[in-house]
């Protein structure tokens, strides 16, 4: 029982709206506009997860760091709660407002300016990934690498982490900033970057929003190519693990992650930027691969349930599966001479489809490279218990050492060194809905597993805040809450997120 | 300041292009141009109107264009081409389901219907499920995709190009392969409108100009929906044409 209570998660207190009256008043003096019909909030009452429900006091659509700025300034006066949102696509809550503002900045969408000569671009905050892709590719660039889901904005994403199959070789989105432009908690617009007002730069990227919003991005981009891309198939997770930290370590590939279908199939994704890296990689680290072909892996699979008949339906959800997803990895209407085109586009249709819902359930856990394994195993024991259809999604993350600082508090584990390692843990529900409590209790034990083996966190914000100070530590917790006590002295920028 | 927010909440509603392209990028299968054509109607207007019935009859052609109708024999020209109707499902205004049926008689008969207007071919594929209702760049493509060369943006319908995404898609990619010909398609291959259906601005049109050319080199604009001539030429400069006009059928 204790444990349970320990456990237990809830949504924060809703915010009673003290001063709410004389802060509109305020704001609208200085031109600022707060839509408060019940139909303007109810838009922004859940998120991705499905399992949060709040609603703002007000809205404010963003239409520029000016606009924010003033925001920002008369709700530190009145105290007035601002919970910024962006594609809405966090899993606890976090984007959810309980009261207060909702900062919506998903009208903030504009590429400022592509620099095809220095391989950069600058955004608004509230772009999604997807209009950034579609405007790069007009100039023949892309962006280095992006969550697999586009409707999230840079904004948000620069905030939490990002993770992509290229995160191997480029690190996560995170790490592709240059500089932002800020708006501070007490309402100060402020350019920073590593070497220009530092600190608060090192803060914002990945903050978790509480260091200020991120208005204007600048972010490194490359020339765009279509992949090549493979499957290599194992029937047990550690072998492919192991495979998978080998290729990163020499990378080996260009991009590189696993998916499977339970623990039944596991898939090791690699793919290829050029025919050349892909010549090298079939030459050079393929012979030391330890998984099989397609074919191998069908004749496995028959012969294993042909000696375990009574799993019959795990068979054909297996069958079933395959024939839907291989066709959308790879539609006929993207493949040009054997390679993808737009392989974000791809992704990211394939996600909602295949692994979308009304309840977006993903627990994940990130470790450095020596704990990858067993946390994957240990976490993929939790779902065969609570869940008889559910997908894995692993992939590296190549750290750079010079944004040690930026990690301080993040999804990179402190205790990695050259990659850190990412599984998202997703029961396929196929529209049978579990209670709240039910798909909390499967994720409650999927971080805890992460706590055991001392890992961190993608989604530790929101109804999952009760974990932060047991991963990261009084010591670390307090020290960044002392400098969000500074930075936002009435705490009114994304309050009960993290702190 | 609620009068303020009305006004701008009823703005919003012409926002829409009527594109469609909601309906196709739905990676679920949800129908949303469904209820934004319904907005404003007493029933569900997109039932299924007519039984299965016997094809009796020819192909027939819906299209009030002088143009269009030139490249059709006069005995595929439908005399009411449910002007009225199109109009009515741009505007969202209430259809009469009298005048829906008094349309929709003539048709059921027909062995394939070749519908110019994107939201009416929307509609009918509702209306008329066991019908063959064809988009002109269905129905044109395959005869005159040689005709097509580099430098021409070929200008797809949107609402009709996604009313039936999955299967207009390979023809329309066929047809352009190798060509250097530019489509108004996202990364998404969804079709990007030029001209919106509900209430155009100047300044919305040269925006939308802007983004379909921005980097791409263009010579000349092929339309699938004859309207959408002028308006091409006019925001673009650039000669603009009917994709029936590439050479006479």
């Amino acid at each position: 029982m204790p444990n349970l209570m320990r456990n237990q998660q809830t949504l924060p207190s809703r915010w009673q709206g003290e001063h709410w009256n004389d802060f509109v008043i305020a704001l609208d003096a200085e031109g600022v506009e707060l839509r408060c019909q019940r139909s303007s909030r109810e838009l922004f009452a859940v998120d991705a997860g499905g399992l949060a429900f709040g609603l703002a006091t007000g809205v404010c659509l963003a239409e520029s760091a000016q606009q924010i700025a003033t925001l920002l300034r008369i709700a530190q006066q009145f105290s007035v709660p601002v919970t910024v949102r962006g594609g809405g696509l966090s899993t606890e809550g976090e984007a959810i407002a309980f009261g207060g503002v909702l900062l919506d900045m998903s009208a903030m969408q504009r590429v400022l300016d592509v620099d095809v000569t220095e391989k950069t671009v600058r955004v608004e905050g509230g772009i999604c990934w997807h209009t950034l892709a579609e405007t790069l590719r007009r100039y023949g660039m892309d962006y280095l690498s992006a969550p697999l889901n586009m409707s999230s904005t840079v904004g948000g994403v620069l905030g939490v982490g990002g993770v992509d199959v290229n995160s191997m070789r480029f690190g996560c989105s995170a790490d592709q900033a240059l500089a932002l432009q800020v708006v501070t908690p007490t309402g100060e617009i402020v350019e920073c970057s590593d070497k220009h007002n530092h600190e608060l730069f090192q803060q914002v990227i990945l903050g978790y929003g509480q260091f200020g919003i991120i208005t204007e991005a600048s972010l490194r981009i490359r020339p765009f190519s279509p992949v090549r891309m493979s499957y290599i198939y194992y029937r047990d997770l550690p072998t492919a693990i192991d495979d998978m930290q080998a290729l990163n370590r020499n990378q080996a590939c260009d991009y590189c992650g696993i998916l499977t279908m339970m623990d039944k199939v596991v898939s090791l994704l690699v793919a290829f930027d050029t025919p050349q890296k892909e010549m090298e990689f079939l030459q050079q680290h393929k012979p030391n691969l330890q998984g099989f072909s397609d074919l191998s892996l069908t004749v496995r699979l028959l012969a294993y349930y042909a000696i375990h008949p009574w799993r019959w339906r795990e068979a054909i959800f297996l069958a079933h599966r395959k024939a839907e997803l291989l066709p959308d990895l790879q539609p006929a209407a993207y493949m040009q001479d054997g390679a993808l085109l737009d392989r974000s586009v791809v992704f990211s249709r394939a996600v909602w489809k295949h692994w979308g819902g009304r309840k977006m359930v993903i627990p994940d856990i990130a470790t450095d490279s020596a704990s990858f394994a067993e946390a994957v195993v240990r976490g993929n024991a939790v779902c065969k218990k609570h869940f008889p259809f559910y997908t894995l999604y692993c992939v590296g993350i190549r750290l750079r050492k010079d944004h040690r600082a930026h990690y301080t508090m993040s999804c990179i584990p402190p205790n990695a060194t050259d990659f850190a390692y990412g599984c998202e843990f997703e029961p396929m529900l196929h529209g049978k809905m579990p209670s709240r409590d039910a798909l909390q209790s499967f994720k409650n034990e999927i971080y805890d597993v992460g706590l055991d083996i001392g890992s961190s966190f993608y989604r530790f914000g929101g109804m999952m805040k009760g974990y932060i100070r047991r991963a990261f530590g009084d010591d670390i917790v307090d020290q960044q809450l002392a400098k969000k006590r500074t930075a936002d002295p009435a705490f009114i920028l994304n309050r009960d997120t993290v702190f | 300041m609620d009068q303020r927010q009305q006004s701008i909440e009823a703005r919003q509603l012409t926002y829409c292009t009527l594109c469609g392209a909601c309906d196709a990028a739905c990676p679920i299968g949800l129908r949303p141009m469904q209820t934004i054509l319904a907005q404003g109607q007493k029933e569900n207007m997109l039932e299924p109107f007519a039984a299965r019935a016997p094809k009796t009859g020819g192909e027939l052609l819906l299209s009030p264009n002088k143009a269009v109708r030139r490249s059709f024999s006069q005995s595929q020209w439908v005399d009411d081409c449910g002007i009225d109707i199109a109009k009515a499902l741009a505007n969202g205004d209430s259809i009469d389901s009298q005048r829906l049926q008094q349309f929709i008689a003539p048709l059921v008969l027909a062995s394939q219907i070749v519908v110019s207007d994107g939201l009416l071919y929307y509609a009918l594929r509702h209306w008329l499920p066991n019908t063959p209702l064809v988009t002109l760049a269905e129905r044109l493509l395959p005869k005159l995709h040689h005709h097509l060369q580099a430098g021409d943006l070929l200008l797809l319908d949107p609402p009709a190009f996604h009313a039936n995404y999955d299967y207009l898609l390979p023809i329309v990619q066929q047809a352009t392969r190798h060509k250097g010909v530019e489509l108004n398609l996202d990364l998404q291959r969804l079709a990007v409108s030029l001209r919106s259906y509900r209430l155009d601005t100047k300044a919305a049109l040269r925006a939308r100009w802007q983004w379909l050319s921005l980097h791409h080199t263009i010579n000349r604009i092929i339309c699938e929906n004859p309207d959408e001539t002028t308006i091409a030429a006019a925001v673009s400069g650039l000669p603009a044409l009917w994709l029936g006009d590439l050479e006479p059928l």
